[in-house]
């Protein structure tokens, strides 16, 4: 018990934040409650692998985002990287509303890895290095595929970066 | 700009709680392999019915440890059946304690046959909760095959067993919806052959002397732990012949409120180590 005490710590004091990962994935509250446990009974159990301890939230969000993302699988309701071509994404936006983006809405359209980096990115507000630490990704990877997801959307860089 | 506001104002549910404690539990303890069983059913085909089996490991458990110095003496009090049952709808997991060779036939046969009746009253709500939850999945344009089977969990916790008591709780979670968690615990005169209760342990004046115990416990705690209990908490009126308690592996009385009977959801279930004053 003793041991984990920063897991549970960490667990404890950003419940909510990892709530709301969760939820912005699947939006339905039993399946981020779902998500949300499946990732803490995987961190108790393979805290003693994890050896450098002063990574325990990264580490503990990536285990929550790969919970997110097999869940979001196993429920297929993304549509795969292969469907989306640049012809019927995204419903046409009123120009209008070209400078207020409802991004939690936008990344449903998305296909789980790309989601992930606009959530951690403009929701939780990480570093590009945070999220290529979560995701086990070179930073220019991260970068090329925040560009992407903002593209598929047809979200301008300039219109998400300076606010 | 990004329209931060829908997420920020994602609703934080009440159950969020429980579902957290029921999970650190699980990874403590070790009874993860519900959540990677359940969703190997979810590919399973429809109508499996799967009835494993409704057996008792005692005889031979019991036997082979009997001998072994803490193994055994706890074995000589505490079997247990289990059983295990799936299908489209929910997956079934149970394991509760049967009490066994304590000499006093009567009281095993009663203390087992509650068990066994409040087991399945859980399940028999559970299942219907269930049941309720595919028709809604379905009726809402569900596809039947995506459902993922809502599971649910009989358990049980040793709290300790001595040559004069046995201690133990009995748990039921429902890992849809972690807010389907119930606890009832059970203490056993061995000796006596009864049920044990706050006032055979502490005496007529029981309810003043766990009050002020619990009191004296809550004064020496600091303002963050103590503006979580209700304004109006009457320790006092908490304090029944029905209150949960258990007894420790020191042999203390540790009373036991339950989520929100005591303090806000944030709180959690609230223990008290029971000393008499006098």
């Amino acid at each position: 018990m003793e041991q984990n005490q920063d897991l549970l710590s960490l667990i404890e004091d950003d419940r909510e934040k990892f709530y709301r990962v969760a939820f912005a994935y699947v939006k339905n509250r039993e399946d981020a409650l779902d998500i949300l446990h499946n990732a803490i009974v995987k961190a108790l159990q393979g805290y003693h692998l994890l050896r450098k301890k002063e990574v325990l939230r990264t580490w503990f969000y990536r285990i929550l985002i790969n919970e997110s993302i097999t869940l979001c699988r196993r429920r297929k309701r993304t549509v795969s990287f292969d469907q989306l071509t640049e012809g019927e994404l995204p419903a046409q936006r009123e120009p209008e509303r070209a400078h207020y983006i409802d991004l939690y809405a936008e990344i449903d359209r998305l296909p789980p890895k790309l989601k992930t980096i606009l959530i951690l990115r403009y929701f939780e507000d990480m570093k590009i290095r945070t999220i290529a630490e979560i995701m086990a990704m070179k930073q220019s990877t991260v970068k090329s595929r925040l560009y992407r997801a903002l593209n598929l959307l047809r979200i301008r860089l300039e219109d998400v970066e300076h606010d | 700009m990004i329209d931060r506001s829908k997420y920020k104002m994602i609703e934080i549910p009440e159950e969020l709680d429980s579902v957290i404690r029921g999970a650190i539990d699980e990874g403590i303890h070790g009874r993860g392999q519900g959540s990677a069983l359940r969703k190997a059913a979810t590919f399973a085909a429809a109508l499996v019915f799967c009835f494993v089996s409704l057996l008792n490991l005692s005889p031979v458990f019991a036997k082979a440890v009997y001998n072994l110095p803490v193994l055994g003496e706890l074995c000589r009090v505490l079997t247990f059946r289990e059983y295990h049952f799936e299908d489209e709808i929910k997956y079934i997991d149970v394991e509760i304690p049967e009490i066994a060779n304590t000499g006093k036939t009567e009281l095993e046969k009663r203390v087992n046959l509650e068990i066994r009746k409040i087991a399945a009253d859980y399940l028999r709500d559970s299942e219907a909760r269930a049941k309720e939850y595919y028709e809604a999945f379905v009726e809402t344009g569900g596809n039947p095959e995506d459902f993922v089977p809502v599971g649910i969990t009989i358990d049980y916790e040793i709290k300790s067993v001595s040559p004069d008591y046995a201690s133990f709780v009995l748990s039921e979670y429902e890992t849809k919806f972690g807010a389907y968690t119930s606890h009832v615990y059970y203490n056993i005169d061995l000796e006596s052959g009864r049920v044990l209760t706050l006032k055979d342990w502490f005496g007529n004046d029981y309810r003043r002397i766990v009050a002020d115990s619990i009191s004296n416990t809550i004064a020496g705690w600091d303002d963050r732990q103590r503006e979580l209990l209700w304004d109006d908490l009457s320790v006092i009126d908490l304090i029944n012949e029905n209150t949960d308690f258990y007894l420790n592996e020191s042999g203390e009385i540790v009373v036991v409120f339950e989520k929100y009977e005591a303090a806000c959801g944030s709180a959690g279930a609230l223990e008290f180590v029971i000393r008499d004053a006098a």
